[in-house]
């Protein structure tokens, strides 16, 4: 057999921060497959047709991620195909390492972005736009004067370049106080003010969310505000999640990852042998109906996907920290999801400030919305238990992820509690959709559908330390085990909502360098072998090993490599 | 009617209309009889509310019968009909009321109809539309205007002033010789003057470091004629003062509006403390502006010479 089923690495797994990391390593030159078990690629991040969300609901049940899903109905809609349901819907944020990958890697031609229109938090038994800027400020008519100043004092503070634990505000143990109680005390704002800051401008989860990491987040936030337009998150076109993935992973193909979809693993084999008289690769994959086996020095997969027990020995497993800093510094492990379709457009302009609005001339209708954001604060609607703040995720059609006269409302809240999701969330379904109906009557939901979504916690233990993630314990020449092989990405954060898409970016950069290194390691203990092997002069082959190494040293200087136009495939 | 003149008449034409008048005369008399009688027994019925309809068509001054009919309306027939029918009923009131109006135009009871259909929101719409087909026809009629002021304000979704002041232009264009016009635009400019000064509120209170709010304000302010509008503007950035301790552009307002407050109006204010409000202020701007001191310690010294 020639060199086509020769991998220098293998990933498991099409989420997001796998194909990310897919793409950068076949930008950087190195051959890679990337296969996926499902025969769509997002894996749990995947963006579905009406129809395929069905299948996936029903056939999910087997899988660790996802349980407790329920369906209302499982008939096709009319255009079914037009629909593109996200399992794990998020926004960009317009400043930040996605939308830096994007751009960098060339994927974001692949598809449009829309901004968020509005984002607007249930306050008072209403609905609330709430105010993102200055402009937002001047002209909202429901705020007080003084509220106005000392909210305008908060978001200047919140915005500066400073580092926040070098301000005054936060002396003593400030960081730690939680955010809510910080705005009231600190910043003199009324209970609302510092709930609408806490949850719908800084989408804080938990009302224990600390000061410091709130005040970070929001700035990354504030920061993004005004890069393209006035709100500062993005939705990718055709999906968000599933077809950004899709996009790394084109990009990937066309620099010459091999992909293979819907073939499950169905046998992972390590070549213990060093042995002196072959240099052999470490890993050979078999994969079910498919012929060739295909072999790697190095695999990187999601920890979900990593079929673990296929492989006996885990002593070469990293698992890779996340990288990105983490909400709270918790993790919320379970999401409860809904999904839900409508076909009557949403306002969260309330009746009173569309009626005092420039076109008040005795016009009752209030302005719809395309994409927008609506935040339960925690604890905040009395028929609704959740103790974490909910967040309903609206979606129309100019995201192209929906037919013409349609709209879908993705719920989402993270719980710690055994629950059923369609309990816990549907109260808040209800109420959104008799907040916001933009006419008199009702909105009745054609169809709808709730699940939990677990990101467990590695089972893996490890023999490589933290240490190894320092580059001062590169391992030397040795043919030792202390050498990583089998990458793990974390998996991202299922929240906040602007997130988790920055996260993926930033831990398959991780794990990118994590892997570089590795690969050059392995590389450079194969070639010391030839050399023994072949047994020519050392001279000579000491200065090809050295230029060939210096070549690979300088191609991987960045995580990607510039754009270059011929790439440009038909659009 | 203005402008119109009386016409003479022979005296057989005159004959024949006092003879006419006679009959209506008497069917006026049995119709009043009819609904008086009704009314004394509290009838409610259809048949009372058509008896009222035609005795206002002829007398629309009968303000007894206006206030019976509102009863009948209310107790009688809206309880009983659809939304609908109440609609239909109100319409058809409205088109006698506009009758009303044409013919007597100057009636003061029939403006106060107004009362019943408060509570129906989509009419105040008509309301409008009939009352400026009557300026139509009759621009100068000043209960009219003064309806048109009433629908206005009652109308619960507030119709923008800039249109109100559009409409009082086009007849003041049509016919300048109308005091309700202008007296009416005297009414809306008002309104804008103060949401003027409520829009540089807004400004002033999200961003107090904005120069341009401030020089704004002083130019609404003006020479400082009216003693309320600067004492009121006085207190309001007073408060913003309260919030942002250190803004500089508070403390020169105030100064500048104090200052203007002890030359116009010396009679009716307490000098001696807006003096002393006033060297404080500027005391504290030397600290806070230190590169026009100068020109704040000149300002005190003449406040503390005069």
């Amino acid at each position: 057999m020639d060199n086509a089923g020769i991998f220098d690495v293998i990933v498991i797994g099409t989420g997001l921060t796998e194909s990310i990391t897919a793409a950068a390593f076949a930008k950087a030159g190195f051959k890679v497959a990337h296969l996926d078990e499902n025969v769509y690629y997002g894996g749990d991040e995947a963006s579905l047709s009406f129809e395929e969300y069905i299948n996936w609901a029903i056939h999910a049940k087997d899988s660790t991620q996802f349980s407790s899903i329920s369906l209302s109905s499982s008939d096709a809609l009319p255009n079914s195909r037009q629909y593109s349901i996200s399992l794990s819907p998020s926004v960009i944020p317009a400043a930040g390492p996605l939308i830096s990958s994007l751009v960098a890697s060339g994927v974001s031609r692949y598809g449009g972005f829309r901004l968020v229109e509005q984002v607007a938090v249930y306050s008072n038994h209403e609905v609330k736009t709430v105010p993102g800027s200055k402009e937002d400020i001047f002209k909202d008519k429901t705020i007080s004067l003084l509220d106005k100043r000392r909210l305008m004092r908060f978001l200047v503070f919140a915005s500066g370049d400073e580092d926040f634990e070098a301000r005054t505000e936060l002396e003593g143990a400030k960081a730690d106080m939680p955010f809510v109680e910080f705005l009231k005390t600190t910043f003199s704002l009324d209970q609302e003010m510092a709930e609408t800051i806490t949850y719908a401008l800084s989408h804080c989860v938990s009302p224990s969310d600390k000061a410091l990491s709130a005040l970070r987040r929001l700035r990354r936030y504030l920061r993004s505000a005004g890069r393209y337009g006035h709100s500062p998150f993005l939705i990718g076109q055709y999906g968000s999640s599933g077809e950004i993935a899709q996009g790394f992973c084109r990009t990937a193909a066309v620099a010459g990852c091999v992909y293979i979809l819907g073939k499950e693993i169905s046998s992972i084999t390590r070549n213990r042998n060093f042995d002196e008289s072959q240099s052999t690769p470490t890993y050979t994959l078999t994969l079910s109906d498919f012929p060739e086996t295909i072999t790697c020095d190095l695999i990187v997969s999601s920890e979900s996907r990593f079929p673990a027990g296929l492989l006996g020995n885990t002593g070469d497993i990293l698992r890779i920290p996340p990288a990105f800093p983490a909400a709270g510094g918790e993790i919320p492990f379970t999401i409860a999801r809904g999904v839900c379709i409508i076909d009557q457009p949403l306002s969260f302009v309330s009746r009173q400030e569309s009626s005092s609005s420039e076109e008040g001339d005795g016009q009752e209708s209030r302005p719809t919305l395309d994409t927008g954001i609506f935040v339960f604060p925690p604890s905040s609607l009395s028929t609704g238990a959740a103790s974490s703040a909910v967040t309903v995720l609206v979606v129309g059609e100019g995201t192209m992820s929906v037919p013409k006269g349609k709209w879908i409302l993705y719920l989402s809240t993270s719980i710690n509690t055994a629950v059923s999701p369609e309990q816990l969330l549907k109260p808040y379904l209800d109420m959104t959709l008799s907040l916001s109906s933009s006419t008199d009557t009702s909105i009745i939901p054609l169809f709808t559908s709730f699940y939990l979504q677990t990101t467990s916690p590695s089972s893996y233990t490890t023999s490589s330390t933290k240490s190894s993630l320092n580059t001062s314990s590169r391992p030397d020449h040795s043919f030792g085990s202390s050498l990583p092989t089998i990458l793990l990405s974390p998996a991202p954060p299922n929240s906040p909502l602007p997130d988790s898409g920055d996260a993926a970016a930033v831990n398959a950069e991780a794990v990118f360098w994590e892997a570089v290194k590795a690969l050059k390691s392995i590389k450079a203990s194969k070639k010391l072998r030839k050399t023994l092997e072949d047994q020519v002069p050392p001279t000579v082959i000491r200065d090809e090993e050295e230029e060939e190494e210096e070549e690979e040293l300088v191609e991987i200087e960045s995580f990607w490599p510039p754009v270059v136009n011929e790439e440009d495939d038909e659009e | 009617m203005h402008g119109v003149r009386r016409a003479r008449q022979s005296k057989e034409a005159l004959e024949v209309k006092r003879r006419k008048e006679q009959s209506k005369l008497r069917d006026y008399l049995a119709l009043t009889d009819d609904v008086l009688t009704r009314k004394k027994r509290n009838e409610w019925s259809r048949e009372a509310l058509h008896a009222t309809t035609q005795l206002l068509q002829i007398n629309p001054e009968f303000y007894t019968v206006w206030n019976y009919r509102r009863r009948i309306l209310i107790n009688g027939v809206f309880p009983e009909s659809t939304p609908e029918q109440i609609k239909d009923l109100l319409t058809d009131d409205l088109s006698l009321t506009m009758e009303a109006l044409k013919i007597h135009p100057k009636v003061p009871g029939i403006s106060d109809d107004g009362d019943p259909r408060g509570w129906e929101k989509e009419l105040w719409n008509q309301e409008l539309f009939v009352v400026e087909k009557l300026l139509d026809a009759d621009p100068r009629n000043f209960h009219a205007w003064s309806y048109r002021r009433l629908v206005l304000e009652s109308m619960p979704v507030p119709k923008l002033e800039t249109s109100d002041l559009a409409y009082t232009t086009r007849k003041i264009e049509s016919n300048f010789s109308n005091f309700s016009a202008w007296h009416q635009r005297s009414k809306v400019l008002s309104s804008l003057w103060s949401q003027e000064f409520d829009l540089v509120h807004n400004a002033m209170y999200t961003d107090p470091k904005d120069q341009s709010v401030w020089i704004y304000h002083r130019w609404l302010i003006g020479s400082g004629d009216s003693r309320d509008i600067l004492e009121r503007e006085i207190a309001i950035i007073q408060s913003l003062l309260e919030e942002e301790s250190d803004s500089k552009w508070c403390m020169e307002s105030l100064v500048h509006y104090k200052r203007l407050l002890l030359r116009n109006h010396a009679s009716s204010v307490v000098t001696s403390t807006l003096t002393q409000d006033c060297i404080q202020l500027l005391h504290q701007l030397r600290k806070v502006d230190p590169g026009r001191r100068e020109r704040y310690h000149e300002i005190a010294s003449e406040l503390m010479s005069s």
